[in-house]
């Protein structure tokens, strides 16, 4: 195919901030149009969440507390991993996917803002519809789940800077996951694995607290901690002081390494293009 | 009926083989019915490592169980898989060409592609089973084994029934794919677990409102001779096996039924 020689691109991140922008706006209208998709969704999440407690709850039966923890923390812990893994989701793997597949990533990357801030784009946009509406099912999670306010002051701020990592390293990991439809065109297997791995080593179905030894080593070697233990733990006020800077810590170094191997990957991915479309 | 069973197979077949011309999607495919089963089980293995019991249940009762409701879902998705896809078919008037071809519809579509990642499944199920069968120390009979067997084919049976009912509502309303997810959950997530700690009215919703109960926590109570600790009668769970005759031969006849409304839009 022929592709039209590429719009000079704006000059410098300022200039282009309109065009991130929009593809942002033009992403949130078409996620909202699949809000019954998302409401199904959010049924799907509850379902979850109320199994967790009904079986954690005969789990616990009368015990106290279990490694420091009483049912209502760990819990609350649980309801809150499980909404946090859901709206802090990469929404770019299938995207790209598709493009790669079907071939309409020539004209995306003729377009005047790169590709990877198209994609940057779409996952903004994507998570300004998710989040309010996170926000708006957090009494149905109170409801079906159990819910509390931060251990403190200090771990609610801290715990919101956590989250703030934890969406950096997502949004990689999207990404990557997307670019590995360079070579195989095919990425849903990969998606699916993804999603089962990250629940459970984020601490999605059992807090990390309770792993067995060998099991909690591996799980802190993941990047998935980052993505909901690390941030909840700080929230109900598991980890304190020096601890909670140390797990920022931690996802600011996965943050830096996905970074750097997202710039490498693409840009072998991009001299694949080459050797397809030639 | 036997030669309904030659062609069954002959249509199976026909779509395992264009499945194996993507050998590495395939693999990929049967890991991730796995992986996806299997997380599931995972949990419980890392609570009951901490906690020895659910509900006075074991962990390797509760693997038997888990095991037991895998393979009836591993064969369920084997054998009618594709009914997931009627949705599309009807939406986009593909359906069309179903009903002018001299094979029963229902047939063609169930055999259209061959379901891979249900070998995972399946598979999961074998293994897990096996290895909790150890555990959990079932006396088997040559009469618990025909149960096993008959449950396993009932529990493919009410899933599918009730998937197929479903899928007969696409003829009028042409979604209903989030109605097949949630139900889909409810199946693979509350079916997997000693029911006594959903409490009373739960349980009696997921027996006989959604009959997750039938599919595998009822018959398991009566493979590990726990069947005291219901809250029906016992009954129930000696005859579950047919509860998915009857609910597959419901759910034909309202498909029978629907197919009637079958407007093939687009047209």
């Amino acid at each position: 195919m022929t592709v039209a020689a590429p719009a000079p691109r704006p000059s410098g991140w300022t200039a282009r901030m309109p065009a991130y922008a929009k593809v942002t706006a033009l992403t949130a209208e078409t996620v909202f149009t699949y809000r019954f998709n998302i409401a199904f969704e959010l049924v799907g999440l509850f379902l979850q969440i109320f199994l967790l407690k009904v079986v954690w709850t005969a789990i616990y039966a009368d015990r106290g507390s279990v490694e420091g923890a009483d049912l209502a923390t760990l819990l609350t812990y649980l309801t809150i991993a499980n909404l946090q893994i859901w709206v802090v989701w990469p929404e770019t793997t299938w995207l790209l996917q598709r493009k790669v597949r079907e071939g309409k990533i020539a004209q995306d990357l003729a377009r005047p803002i790169g590709l990877i801030g198209q994609l940057l784009g779409h996952q903004f946009g994507s998570t300004l519809v998710f989040l309010p509406i996170a926000l708006v099912a957090l009494p149905v999670a109170f409801l079906v789940g159990v819910l509390g306010p931060p251990a403190s002051i200090q771990a609610g701020i801290l715990y919101v800077a956590s989250v703030a990592l934890a969406y950096g390293v997502v949004t990689w990991i999207g990404l990557l996951m997307g670019m590995i439809a360079f070579w195989t065109l095919e990425t849903s297997g990969m998606q699916a694995i993804y999603r089962f791995a990250n629940l459970f080593f984020a601490g999605g179905l059992v807090p990390l607290w309770l792993f067995p030894g060998p099991l909690r080593a591996v799980a802190e070697l993941l990047p998935f901690q980052t993505q909901a233990h690390i941030p909840v733990s700080i929230y109900i006020g598991r980890i304190v002081g020096v601890d909670a800077l140390r797990g920022l810590a931690v996802q600011a170094i996965w943050v830096v390494l996905l970074g750097l191997l997202v710039r490498v990957v693409w840009s072998r991915a991009m001299r694949r293009v080459v050797i397809q479309g030639g | 009926m036997t030669s309904m069973l030659r062609l069954y197979v002959a249509l199976a077949g026909a779509g395992l083989r264009s499945e194996l011309q993507y050998r590495a999607n395939f693999v990929i495919w049967i890991v991730t019915g796995a992986v996806y089963q299997l997380t599931g089980f995972v949990f419980v293995w890392v609570v009951l490592t901490r906690f020895e019991a659910i509900a006075g249940w074991t962990l390797g009762e509760v693997a038997f169980l888990y095991g037991l409701r895998l393979l009836g879902h591993g064969a369920g998705l084997l054998m009618f898989n594709r009914m997931i896809e009627i949705e599309t078919l009807v939406r986009e008037a593909e359906f069309d060409r179903f009903l002018v071809r001299p094979v029963p519809t229902l047939l063609q579509v169930v055999t259209r592609r061959f379901p891979v990642n249900a070998l995972g499944d399946f598979g999961g199920g074998v293994v897990l089973f096996l290895a909790a069968n150890s555990l959990a120390g079932v006396d088997w009979s040559p009469l618990s084994l025909a149960f096993l067997v008959l449950t396993v084919l009932g529990a493919a049976l009410v899933e599918t029934g009730i998937k197929l009912a479903i899928a007969s509502l696409n003829f009028r309303f042409l979604s209903t794919r989030a109605l097949v997810r949630v139900v889909d959950d409810l199946f693979s997530n509350f079916g997997n677990y000693p029911m006594r700690i959903f409490g009373g009215i739960l349980q009696l919703l997921l027996t006989f409102a959604l009959p997750v109960a039938f599919v595998a926590y009822l018959p398991a109570t009566v493979l590990l001779a726990r069947t005291d600790e219901l809250a029906i009668h016992p009954a129930f769970a000696y005859l579950a096996p047919l509860a998915g005759v009857v609910i597959y031969g419901l759910a034909y006849l309202f498909w029978r039924g629907e197919l009637r409304h079958y407007q093939s839009s687009g047209h």
